[in-house]
């Protein structure tokens, strides 16, 4: 078969006209992606505020403006002998663990936390006293360990110390008492 | 204050008085470290109620406080310490060691102790005392811990045996400024 020939114009033209099939066929592709696209967003967003995961757990400025981090802030400021009794400073570590366990919080238990029942021992340590449905679950902070007992109105009590700080998530214990 | 000689011997059922100040109370709640002693030691401040009036606790009380306030008062006597002390070697008492996996009752231990003080000072509590002697606490005596409150740990065990001594004990909340009634 022979091939058809062209002049220079005829191939310039030909070319174009193929380029402008492939620019205009990418448009189409390029519009139907963002539609795609624009269609699926709204719906990532949707479902990322409601899940239940998403749901419970407050961000930093919300914990912030729950007054936690604030009544932590509170007690940093403490020195030595803050009671008039030779108490010791809060200790630095057992600040710092307990901003973690708060951030680390789901809302509903930290609606059992009043920041006023945060407070500092006479020895360093922190304590954060959750008045539960059940009764109360205190946490004491140390620097390297925690623990907590509880006092509940109609079930067995259950008390736990030597948790190391270290954690990521909230000690399995505590979370088990705080639900 | 008549002139009463103040006995050495503390009896099982002579009521002792422990001033709480109102940074340990939270609402009318008295929180366990109300009960515990200063950092590094053993004794918690007490006052013998049948050598002095309620009057003279409550006016104590607020010398402790820096606003001059008194958040309450605790009653209780060593035989409602004994009591604890045997509850703490129950199953009640469990508490876990999170390293060990170990559940033992938490063994913690006191005693009241006469110790008479002026000011701030500890006298020598083999002289004979009166409620009216020239010292500022002829009627002093100690919570005896058997163990120091050392910095830096986590006490929980402490905690919870001081917390079962405030529920069984007596307790008077401050209302304004007159203290309330007795309640267990």
């Amino acid at each position: 078969m022979k091939k058809p020939t062209y002049t220079v114009s005829q191939y310039i033209q030909r070319n174009l006209n193929q380029f402008t099939r492939t620019l205009r066929t990418g448009v189409v592709v390029a519009f139907m992606f963002t539609a795609v696209a624009a269609q699926s967003a709204p719906v990532d967003c949707y479902q990322s505020q409601f899940q239940p995961e998403h749901q419970t757990v407050m961000t930093l400025p919300a914990l912030a403006a729950s007054g936690h981090f604030e009544a932590i802030d509170r007690l940093s400021a403490l020195n030595a002998n803050w009671d008039g009794e030779e108490a010791v400073a809060p200790n630095a570590m057992a600040l710092k663990n307990s901003r973690k366990l708060l951030s680390l919080l789901k809302a509903e238990q930290l609606q059992a936390l009043s920041p006023a029942d945060i407070y500092a021992s006479t020895y360093g340590s922190i304590v954060m006293d959750f008045e539960t449905r059940r009764g109360l679950v205190s946490v004491e902070m140390g620097d390297t360990t925690m623990g907590f007992y509880t006092d509940f109105h109609d079930e067995p009590n259950y008390a736990i110390e030597g948790i190391r700080t270290d954690f990521d998530t909230v000690p399995e214990k505590l979370q088990q008492y705080l639900s | 204050m008549a002139h009463i000689l103040i006995p050495k011997e503390i009896a099982a059922d002579e009521p002792c008085i422990r001033c709480i100040k109102p940074d340990k109370m939270k609402k009318t709640r008295i929180i366990p470290d109300a009960m515990f002693p200063r950092e590094g030691g053993c004794d918690a401040s007490l006052l013998r109620l049948n050598y002095t009036t309620l009057e003279f606790c409550i006016a104590h009380g607020k010398t402790l406080d820096a606003n001059g306030r008194l958040g309450g008062l605790v009653k209780f006597t060593q035989s409602l310490v004994d009591t604890v002390n045997q509850w703490a070697t129950t199953d009640d008492a469990i508490v876990e060691d999170a390293e060990t996996k170990e559940k033992l009752p938490c063994g913690v231990c006191a005693h009241i102790e006469y110790s008479p003080m002026d000011n701030d000072e500890y006298v020598d509590k083999n002289k004979d005392y009166y409620t009216d002697s020239p010292i500022t606490h002829p009627m002093h005596a100690d919570l005896m811990f058997h163990e120091p409150l050392e910095r830096g740990l986590v006490r929980i065990r402490m905690r919870k045996y001081a917390n079962q001594l405030i529920k069984l004990a007596h307790k008077a909340i401050m209302i304004e400024q007159s203290l309330g009634g007795w309640a267990v």
